[in-house]
């Protein structure tokens, strides 16, 4: 694993036990098909994708949340799965996540005090210190008085700051945000969004940032990956994904962006549900050609910062 | 074809009524499509439930006149809405699901309206369900309409509910955030779809949503709603391009448009006020980065400025003057 990588994943794989009514269980598509995924310290890469193509169940494999049904994740140089129990407590402080929707994360009995100090103690610090509590309060915008309010009291936009503000507690280097700012209006999602970024500077934190909105992503992230049905298709530095993504899927996201000028009419073609060996984007592919409908292609680099899984963009 | 004047809903609360709209007046004309924006809590969803009067228990229209094609809504008995809506006027939610009934197929649930307002036999109306279907762009609609809603995805049930809104060919159709629960690509098919509608069968169409940008791009007019009252009105061209009132500007301000390396999004400071009575001042004054003297003691009324605009801030009366 090379120095400046926090993070590597490697051909993780992960499948949920569909069980159907009656005796016979149906075999699901695999949630992640064999993502791979490295992560520098310090970058803040950015995941998009539609629902259900595999953006949250990747972020939970990555912090063994879940456990993935086969692959490899080496987190700060250590193998997840070589770790004992107290070892992986100690390492999962370095890996935090903040979620959707922080009324359903926060324990609506406790005071933000009490939500904050059960961080505080995780990380070894001392909980009656009020100065630690202050110092958490100030690093998410939030000021002290809030200490003694209860979820319920919050606004939403303060309800997420009290959730970064126990992700910090710890004090983590990686931080899944896991579509951070989707329940929030428009102004308060400004504010978040930029929290993220000043606690990026000051802290020097990796993201990893999750969403289906494309012009969330555009603002933090550098590097951009995109999911399609449970795999990487395109990754590249977020600028060359808005100038030169290559695959039909991520142009396709990119005409969806309000704002943008449509060339073509976006085909209105319906998921199929039928697995089988061709590329997963073919029904929905303006460029499919024979060989897509035989294999599935994989993630291929066009170059050492973009790569693409497009028999047609990689010119195979 | 649709006019609404000084509209005012009051919810009662256990604090007391809450002004949910104050004074809401616009007008709509055939085929045209006007987007009324602004974030959750503005009575953006509260005006559209006045003009269906399917307002909750708790909640009454206190003062307005809303016509649609001469006819006064609120004056109606409630028979004679009850066959209006569905037929003249339609509307369409953000969660398709919990609208569709999940015990009967979809093409039962389009024939349902058929029969009921048009008196269509049962035959005639899964016919022209099947031709609805069709027309909303589902494929193989003659097998599609014996499914049930589960077995169509998010974007194929809003294609039904919008099948069942226009069945009966109705003057308006207000769709609250009818793409807010679809992903993106899916999102751009719909609002396709209820562009073509417009088109070709002249329907009003009052696109409720708290998505400046999406608005911009597919309507024709935009209406900012912020505190129950409408802050801002104008073509959407012109409105995206110079937003006159404080508040229109501070939403567009806080969009993310591009890396943060380029300029970073200006979030609004503060929280929208709930309002329990007559406003002293300016509803949005405790957030404006412009406010002055006269924010504070009176509600600024509406301004007329330039072709089709007009805005409720003082900064353009004293402007005009």
């Amino acid at each position: 694993m090379s120095a400046d990588m926090i993070l590597e994943a490697q051909d993780l794989t992960k499948r949920y036990d569909a069980h159907g009514f009656g005796r016979r269980s149906r075999s699901a598509p695999a949630a992640l098909d064999g993502v791979s995924l490295a992560i520098r310290r310090g970058e803040t890469i950015g995941l998009v994708g539609e629902s259900g193509s595999g953006k949250s169940t990747l972020a939970r494999v990555l912090l063994h949340l879940t456990p993935a049904s086969s692959g490899r994740i080496c987190f700060e140089g250590q193998d997840l799965a070589t770790l004992g129990r107290a070892e992986m407590r100690r390492l999962r402080r370095r890996m935090q996540i903040v979620f959707q929707d922080p009324q359903a994360s926060l324990n609506p009995r406790l005071r933000v005090r009490q939500t904050l100090g059960e961080a505080i103690r995780m990380a070894g610090g001392d909980t009656g210190s009020a100065s630690s509590l202050t110092a958490l309060l100030d690093a998410v915008g939030l000021p002290a008085r809030f200490a003694d309010s209860r979820p319920h009291e919050l606004s939403g936009g303060q309800r997420q700051r009290v959730a970064i503000a126990r992700a910090l507690a710890v004090r983590p280097s990686f931080i899944v945000a896991d579509e951070p700012v989707s329940a929030l209006d428009v102004s308060v999602q400004a504010q978040i969004l930029n929290l993220l970024a000043d606690l990026r500077e000051s802290r020097g934190l990796t993201y990893l940032l999750i969403s289906h909105d494309l012009a969330v992503i555009r603002y933090l992230a550098e590097r951009i990956a995109v999911m399609y049905r449970g795999r990487i298709v395109e990754l590249a530095p977020a600028a060359r994904l808005f100038e030169a993504a290559r695959h039909p899927y991520t142009q396709l996201l990119l005409a969806s962006l309000p704002g943008t000028v449509r060339r073509a009419p976006i085909p209105a073609v319906e998921p199929r549900d039928s697995a089988s060996a061709g590329c997963a984007f073919l029904a929905r592919c303006p460029k499919a050609q024979a060989l897509c409908r035989q294999a599935q292609p994989p993630l291929a680099a066009l170059d050492s910062e973009h790569a693409v899984a497009c028999f047609v963009a990689s010119g195979a | 074809m649709l006019e609404v004047e000084g509209l005012r809903t009051e919810i009662a609360t256990e604090a007391g009524p809450l002004w949910a709209v104050d004074g809401v007046s616009f007008s709509l004309a055939a085929g045209e499509v006007m987007g009324l924006v602004g974030e959750s809590g503005c009575g953006k969803s509260m005006t559209a439930l006045s003009l269906m009067r399917l307002l909750p228990a708790n909640a009454r229209v206190t003062g307005a006149a809303v016509r649609l094609a001469g006819t006064d809504l609120l004056a109606l008995p409630e028979a004679a809405m009850r066959a209006l809506r569905g037929d003249r006027i339609a509307m369409i939610f953000q969660d398709p699901m919990a609208a569709l009934n999940p015990v009967f197929t979809v093409g039962e649930q389009i024939a349902e309206t058929l029969r009921h307002h048009r008196g269509l036999d049962s035959r005639t109306a899964w016919q022209q369900a099947e031709r609805l279907l069709d027309r909303v762009g589902i494929a193989e609609a003659d097998r599609r309409a014996r499914s049930y809603p589960h077995e169509f995805s998010g974007g194929m049930r809003q294609r039904v509910m919008i099948a069942i809104a226009i069945s009966c060919g109705p003057d308006l159709l207000i769709a609250d955030e009818p793409t807010t629960a679809l992903d993106v690509t899916v999102e751009q098919q719909i609002l396709a779809l209820l562009d073509e509608l417009r088109r070709d069968s002249g329907t009003a169409i009052l696109l409720i949503t708290h998505n400046l940008a999406l608005a911009g791009q597919h309507c024709d007019r935009i209406a900012v709603m912020y505190a129950g009252q409408i802050v801002e009105q104008g073509p959407a061209d012109s409105l995206l391009a110079a937003p006159l009132h404080p508040y229109s500007q501070g939403l567009l301000a806080a969009m993310p448009r591009g890396p943060i390396s380029e300029g970073r999004i200006a979030p609004i400071a503060g929280l929208p006020p709930v309002l329990f009575g007559p406003r002293q001042g300016c509803s949005f004054a405790p957030r404006c980065p412009h406010r002055f003297a006269p924010c504070e003691t009176n509600p600024p009324g509406l301004v007329e400025s330039g072709p089709g605009r007009t805005a409720r801030c003082f900064l353009l009366e004293a402007g005009a003057r």
